[in-house]
């Protein structure tokens, strides 16, 4: 045991006395971890103001255009820039903007009264953003339904459209008579309805201005489409919530993310480090000595393992700074130990994967990007189609973050934590014995 | 102390090692000399139980397999290429590699001194190996070697890549440890070397060992003989008296008693201006042995 705890220290001396490697294995990770965290923070804070720049041409200027771009202009993610119809097309063509939207005349007409014909909208997207276009096609949807909600409301210009629709249904020439007689019917009910719902919500506004509130908008029908109440999944509900969703961060989604990429630095950084052994000639000095190979590996072993739960300490210090919070400090204690112990074995199958540094080096940091990739620490998973999910069960990365967010903000149990830390501890001892086996059996 | 029969190691396209035997006795400094590429090093490194052989049988302090891990205490090895961590101290090294072999406490203290002083270095103790010249590099390396007080040494190519005043220390301080009697084994290509330091030289070439005796005894059987030069202040009265006729006022021949028959002539009257004698050396056994020399 003495010899594993020296070759230990004298790794982990290593490690400290040479700077450009502790910057690769300690630093260069970590800004990389952060890097990410804030790529993968600013892609999850979605709401916020300029995610997405639109431009805008109204060429209908009516009251209902401008209501509508009003709408979209509630909506955080979209950023609305008035263009030229004239170069609109060619400012997305060069990415500066998302995508154009251009309100044809004639659009408050129609736009909004949900039995007429809706007017047409020309959105013109680049074709190489299709997640986010789809994203803004229902933003559109959303302002549009926001049209129906402000028409419903104002009674007074419902009725005046009913009314219109009723004449022009009455000399209407492209209908029979059954269906001229059944929409009239069924306008007229309509009509009626809406003039017995103001007489019907006057007394509800004069007893809120009575008790010294506001009253309704003004008399008509409160309509929504529907109505969405956003639940914080990651917080259970506590008589704390409130506190709880002041300290919420977005790094508590990327953060485990970015630390896995941190823990995969510095596994790339020791496998080369026995590569660096043999070829400077300190290997075989140890193979001569009265030690196995087992404590030479052991030793190896433990430094990677410190180190690895350094960086993750390192990186929670900095996500707490950044406003992590931590659901459970044992779990996380749990997750961080498997995860290095998974880390360590992987890296000594890739420190056998070549018997050059260049060799090592640039195989393992092939692994950690594969890995990487299908593990969701390039993309989440939600964002990869179905065949890579499958696959991304075999990566250690996915079981890492699993682990990490189930002790950071998924509130798991530690039975919860079983599967996650059960595949990682699988995936360390297989990487680790057949690592093993195979530096065995190379020659010093 | 060191008994070694028919090994035999070989790789995809050589075979390195080929039917090797020898026996080294306590106190003996034993040379293995020959060539890049003979063999040597893969022999040594069966020796101190680092590679298995394919087949054969070695054996240390009476009975120890060197493959197992206690019995590599009893051996030090510095090996050819330089072995330590550039990033470490001399000082640091030594503790390390200390504690490898078990040594704690005041014991280690005092023998990473001893080594430092043994090696010259205790001025450089606390700065970095990086830092250390080519020889100093080198004489650290050896010192690692001697750390846990080992009975067997083995010097595999020691004297590489060092300045002349490295290279003399290194032997002085071989030869102290020689006369402490410690059992060495030194590997060379350097014949001047094994012909100093080993009582007993090995020649291998080509994985097997072409001959195995005593530096004289070597040189008696493989040798050849002496070549004698001169220039004659005049020739003499009896030309019968020379063994070869002259050239001139030069004279040349060979002899197996170079300075007898040196001693013969000038009793004879004849006076010499000019005299040397070439004796054969290791250079010449090996290239009687092999039809070429070491160091092609």
């Amino acid at each position: 045991m003495r010899a594993v705890i020296s070759l230990t220290i004298k790794d982990l001396r290593l490690l400290f006395r040479d700077r450009m490697g502790l910057f690769f294995i300690i630093a260069f990770p970590i800004i990389m971890g952060v890097a990410f965290g804030l790529m993968y923070s600013s892609v999850g804070r979605g709401a916020s103001k300029g995610g997405m720049k639109v431009g805008l041409i109204d060429n209908d200027n009516s009251e209902i255009s401008k209501k509508f771009v009003e709408n979209l202009n509630e909506i955080k993610a979209i950023e609305l820039q008035h263009v030229e119809q004239a170069n609109a097309r060619e400012l997305v063509l060069k990415g500066r903007l998302l995508a154009y939207i251009t309100i044809p005349s004639g659009f408050g007409k129609t736009a909004g009264v949900f039995w007429m014909e809706p007017p047409e909208l020309e959105v013109g997207v680049d074709p190489s953003r299709a997640a986010e276009a789809a994203m803004l096609q229902g933003m559109l949807m959303q302002a549009v339904g926001g049209l129906i909600q402000d028409r419903m409301a104002d009674t007074d210009n419902m009725r005046e459209q009913i009314g219109k629709t009723r004449d022009e249904l009455a000399g209407a020439e492209d209908i029979n008579e059954l269906q001229r007689g059944v929409l009239l019917t069924f306008f007229t009910a309509l009509d009626s309805f809406m003039g017995s719902y103001d007489t019907l919500t006057a007394g509800d506004d004069d007893e809120a201005s009575e008790a010294g509130g506001e009253p309704a908008n003004k008399p008509g029908l409160k309509f929504e489409l529907a109505r969405i109440k956003r639940v914080d999944v990651s917080r259970p509900p506590s008589e704390h919530e409130q506190t709880v969703a002041k300290l919420r961060s977005a790094w508590d989604i990327s953060f485990p993310a970015a630390i896995m990429w941190g823990v995969m630095g510095c596994v790339a950084g020791f496998a080369i480090s026995i590569v660096r052994e043999r070829s400077q000639g300190t290997l075989p000095r140890l193979t001569m000595a009265p030690i196995s190979r087992t404590h030479i590996l052991a030793g190896k072993a433990g430094a990677c393992f410190i180190s690895a739960l350094g960086v993750i300490t390192v990186m929670m210090i900095i996500g707490r700074g950044l406003g992590i919070q931590l659901a459970r400090l044992d779990l996380l204690i749990l997750a961080s130990l498997c995860i290095a112990a998974c880390f360590v074995g992987l890296m000594m199958l890739m420190s056998v994967m070549g018997k050059s540094e260049e060799a090592v080096g640039g195989a393992g940091w092939a692994v950690i990007v594969l890995l990487c990739m299908f593990g969701g620490g390039m993309m989440p998973l939600a964002f990869m189609p179905p065949f890579m999910k499958t696959i991304s069960n075999f990566s250690p990365v996915k079981w890492g973050i699993l682990a990490m967010e189930g002790a950071v903000w998924r509130g798991f149990t530690l039975t919860d934590m079983l599967a996650p830390c059960g595949v990682l501890l699988a995936i360390g001892a297989v990487s680790f014995t057949a690592g093993a086996a195979i530096f065995a059996r190379q020659d010093a | 102390m060191i008994r070694v029969e028919k090994l035999r190691k070989a790789y995809p396209t050589v075979v390195a090692v080929d039917g090797v035997s020898f026996e080294i006795s306590a106190g003996e400094t034993f040379g293995l000399l020959g060539p890049n590429g003979a063999g040597k090093t893969t022999a040594v490194r069966m020796l101190v139980g680092v590679l298995r052989p394919d087949a054969g049988l070695v054996e240390i302090a009476d009975g120890f397999n060197p493959t197992d891990a206690d019995a590599r205490r009893l051996i030090g090895t510095a090996p050819q290429q330089l072995s330590l961590y550039d990033m470490l101290t001399g000082r640091e090294n030594l503790v390390f590699f200390g504690r490898i072999y078990g040594i704690s406490g005041r014991k280690l203290r005092d023998r990473v001194n001893w080594a430092l002083d043994f090696a010259g270095l205790t001025d450089r103790a606390a700065d970095r190996v990086k830092t250390y010249s080519g020889g100093m590099q080198r004489r650290l390396n050896i010192a690692v070697a001697l750390l846990h007080d080992p009975k067997i040494l083995i010097f595999d190519e020691p004297t590489v890549g060092v300045d002349p005043q490295s290279r003399n220390r290194i032997f002085d301080n071989i030869e102290k440890l020689k006369a402490e009697g410690r059992t060495i084994v030194y590997i060379t290509h350097y014949m001047e070397e094994a012909q100093r330091l080993c009582d007993r030289v090995a020649i291998m070439d080509h994985g097997k060992i072409l001959a195995l005796d005593t530096v004289d005894a070597l040189i008696a059987e493989h040798g050849g003989m002496s070549a004698v030069t001169a220039e004659l202040e005049r020739p003499p009265e009896d030309p019968d008296i020379l063994p070869e006729p002259l050239d001139g006022a030069s004279l040349r021949f060979d002899t197996e008693t170079p300075l007898e028959d040196v001693g013969r002539l000038s009793a004879a009257g004849v006076k010499f201006l000019t005299l040397k004698i070439d004796r054969p050396d290791l250079e010449t056994v090996f290239l009687t042995l092999t039809g070429r020399r070491l160091r092609d």
